[in-house]
């Protein structure tokens, strides 16, 4: 039997539990026929393919990079020690600078600030 | 997403190959073409919505499907960006790389093909196992199930190591008695399967699929032994030979043992060392494995024949011959109804029946007791 | 021979017998997984990355622009950051032995290490290897409320859920402490584990719209650390109604609550994980204390 009478407060509650719950958000399984799965799985798999391409290309270029910043070091180290002793200094805490910003989706209605000057350092 | 680099031809590498490689059959095998022509249209080049997929056999089930949306122009542009790569590895392919490198890159070049993938996951009973690619997935297919499959039951039923010691299966071997009239008995067999001995009364058909290139009639030893036949003199069990094929040659497509092959005089004269005999077991008697075991040749022919020693020796046999195991299979018999008619068919003797005897328990005579 | 392994005829071998059990030697060759042999649900031997599987998730659905950012801009300029030549991996404290002769070391735990009851991790210099990386955001709300009344953490579990798109598992107490009016078993609260899309998204948010809207906000502790990488801070209830999704509703979520975020990254030491959260627009600040 149904219980029509409860307050407000609980009915809220019930209403968050079944929003919660997981069997009303799953979607269907998809029945594809024989033709359409071998083309998803074309699809996948030249998704893969093309994937595994790019982070082989951007793992050859950072190898690249580190190769040559080493050969500068090394260069540096021969010619001016003084020089190369200020260069490998480890920066402790260095930061990004906050106005370095992430791409988003939805980006602000003023994107660019164009008399922006940057925020001036506290002494 | 598509790079440019081959959308002009690739007429700087050592061969020229077409980048719509895989619609061009001048160099590749005919056999990777789709086999089912019905298929094609709706494969390659879209469903038609007002007449719904081929592969859906009811009407009002084909006009009810919907294909998911802006799934044909994706398609297309995958097959475009997966062929042009495809190009790129045929064209490495030349004559001064080895055989497994070649054969590496061959799967490698075909196994995204959408008409290979289709093949292999509609028609595999049909697919030409000369193909590296095939093959490829065949294995893969077989290691996912089959393969644990047949180990989990040959080690429960302790096949290793009762006949051979271990096992490390290289091939896949399949048994079927198509003699057979009822599905249940006339397909494949699952390895453990308890069988009737009228099912099991003319020799079986045995498929051993080599997976990597092997060479073209390579030679094969099938033995298929009996350990549980009651000895009792000793009070225990012996081993014996049913069944014997030495020299069989076989390839990646041939590779069928069948009853077309065994009908063959000649066939039978040189290959069938051991004339087929089922197992009969006898009534009371415990369960009885009939464990066939696959060996590759190594060294070449097998001159010797098999003497008819009662108690046969599998792993002094396979010692001597320099055979090395590659493939098991098991069934299991027990006595029943049709025992004794296979056993007039084959000529052979009645069947015992064994009986509970009570042991002769020893009996102390009162006053012989030695209890202090 | 053992007597296991004599097969008579006439009689039963032993260990068939009532009252002996005993496990078989087997050597697995091949490995057996032994749930995919079964033959009642086939569909579960379907690998989830196949649409056919039930458990199929359909990956890469949108632009991930974090992920982008960090790949395509990030790195490289971390690489050139945390270079150091001529550098070498600086070994943890780790388990020290207990000395090669005593008898009473044989099969006891090594030793702990000094002035710790964990080993640490060594500190290996970056290379494009191992370019620190955020590779999970993991919430921890603790909700006091629900020690009294349990449903309250209902509200609580829909909020997270809500805000990280994920559906956070319940946490229990563990033990009993009286004054606090905690009890083993109890619900307490709920957490949330992001990794990958929902991770970026999440992060987007919390960068893009929620922190710059705290008007006391000033940025993460500075000492914030667990000293192997993995920065954590907190939100107020009052700061969780800029998130967009329980902003928009605020009717349906009366009583909010705070929660604990970690910022879980493969950096190794703090100082190199403050780095990477300041590239993706996370401030930090250094605190004061007071003298008198």
């Amino acid at each position: 039997m149904r219980i029509n009478s409860v307050n407000a407060s609980t009915q809220r509650v019930v209403n968050q539990l079944s929003a919660l719950s997981a069997s009303k958000k799953q979607p269907k399984l998809l029945n594809l026929c024989k033709e359409d799965l071998i083309k998803h799985k074309t699809i996948t798999n030249a998704w893969n393919v093309y994937q595994r391409k790019v982070n082989e290309k951007r793992h050859i270029q950072l190898n690249a990079q580190y190769k040559s910043i080493h050969e500068a070091m090394e260069d540096l180290k021969q010619t001016s020690p003084q020089l190369y002793a200020l260069a490998n200094k480890p920066e402790k805490k260095k930061k990004f600078p906050l106005d370095m910003r992430m791409p988003t989706d939805y980006p602000p209605t003023k994107p660019w600030v164009y008399n922006y000057e940057p925020s001036q350092k506290r002494k | 997403m598509i790079s440019s680099s081959y959308a002009r031809p690739l007429r700087y590498l050592g061969r020229y190959y077409s980048t719509k490689i895989w619609s061009d059959f001048s160099k590749r095998s005919e056999t990777l073409k789709l086999i089912d022509p019905k298929y094609e249209k709706d494969l390659l080049q879209g469903i038609n919505p007002d007449q719904g997929p081929n592969s859906l056999v009811q009407p009002d089930r084909r006009l009810a499907y919907h294909s998911p949306v802006a799934i044909d122009e994706t398609f297309k542009l995958a097959y475009e960006y997966l062929e042009g790569e495809s190009a790129k590895i045929y064209a490495k392919i030349d004559d001064k790389k080895s055989v497994e490198e070649t054969d590496r890159l061959l799967v490698k070049a075909e196994q995204y093909n959408p008409e290979v993938l289709f093949n292999i996951e509609n028609s595999p009973t049909q697919i030409d196992r000369e193909q590296p690619v095939y093959r490829k997935y065949l294995q893969e297919k077989w290691e996912s199930h089959d393969r644990m499959l047949s180990m989990q039951r040959l080690e429960q039923l302790h096949v290793i190591p009762d006949t051979m010691p271990t096992l490390d299966p290289k091939v896949e071997v399949k048994v079927k008695f198509p003699h057979n009239t009822v599905l249940e008995f006339s397909e494949w067999i699952e390895p453990g399967t308890i069988l009737p001995a009228f099912a099991v009364d003319k020799p079986p058909t045995i498929q051993i699929q080599e997976f990597d290139r092997v060479a073209e009639n390579s030679l094969y030893t099938v033995l298929l032994v009996n350990p549980d036949t009651p000895d009792l003199e000793t009070n225990t069990f012996k081993t014996t030979l049913q069944y014997a094929l030495t020299n069989v040659p076989l390839s990646n497509s041939n590779n069928v043992v069948g009853t077309a092959k065994l009908l063959d005089d000649d066939f039978a004269k040189q290959h069938v060392a051991r004339e087929y005999e089922p197992l009969v077991p006898e009534k009371n008697a415990q369960l009885q494995r009939a464990c066939l075991w696959v060996f590759r040749q190594s060294s070449g022919e097998i001159k010797a024949s098999i003497g008819e020693e009662d108690n046969f020796d599998i792993r002094e046999f396979a010692q001597s011959n320099s055979l090395e195991a590659i493939g098991a299979h098991v069934w299991r018999q027990q006595f029943d109804r049709s025992v004794n008619q296979v056993r007039q068919e084959y000529g052979l003797p009645n069947g015992r029946v064994f009986h509970r005897v009570r042991k002769a328990h020893p009996v102390i005579p009162a006053g012989t007791s030695n209890v202090v | 021979m053992s007597r296991l392994s004599i097969r008579s005829f006439s009689s039963s071998p032993i260990a068939s017998k009532v009252g002996y059990s005993t496990v078989q030697p087997v050597h697995h060759l091949i490995p057996i997984k032994k749930q995919t042999l079964g033959k009642r649900f086939p569909e579960l031997n379907i690998p989830k990355d196949d649409i056919r599987s039930p458990q199929y998730k359909p990956k890469d659905v949108y632009q991930d622009r974090v992920n982008e950012y960090y790949q395509n801009v990030l790195k490289s300029d971390l690489l050139l950051h945390y270079y150091e030549h001529d550098s070498e991996a600086v070994t943890g404290n780790k388990a020290r032995s207990w000395g090669e002769f005593s008898p009473y070391a044989v099969y006891r735990r090594d030793r702990k290490p000094k002035g710790l009851s964990r080993a640490t991790r060594d500190i290996k210099p970056v290379t494009p290897r191992n370019i620190p990386e955020l590779t999970g955001i993991s919430i921890n709300l603790y909700n006091k409320a629900a020690l009294e009344e349990s449903w309250i953490n209902i509200s609580a579990r829909l909020q997270l859920a809500q805000i990280t798109n994920v559906k956070p598992k319940v946490v229990y107490n563990k033990s009993n402490v009286l004054p606090w009016k905690v009890r083993q078993g109890k619900e307490c609260g709920c957490k949330v584990e992001l990794e990958g899309r929902d991770m970026t998204r999440f992060l987007s948010t919390l960068v893009e719209l929620v922190l710059p809207r705290i008007r006391t906000f000033k940025g993460i502790k500075d000492s914030s650390g667990d000293k192997s990488g993995n920065i954590t801070f907190g939100l107020s209830p009052e700061e969780i109604k800029f998130f967009p999704e329980i902003e928009n509703f605020q009717e349906l979520f009366p009583n909010l609550f705070g929660f604990h975020l970690t910022f879980k990254t493969n950096a190794g030491t703090d100082e190199r994980a403050r780095t990477l959260l300041t590239s993706l627009g996370l401030p930090f600040y250094k605190e004061v204390k007071n003298v008198q």
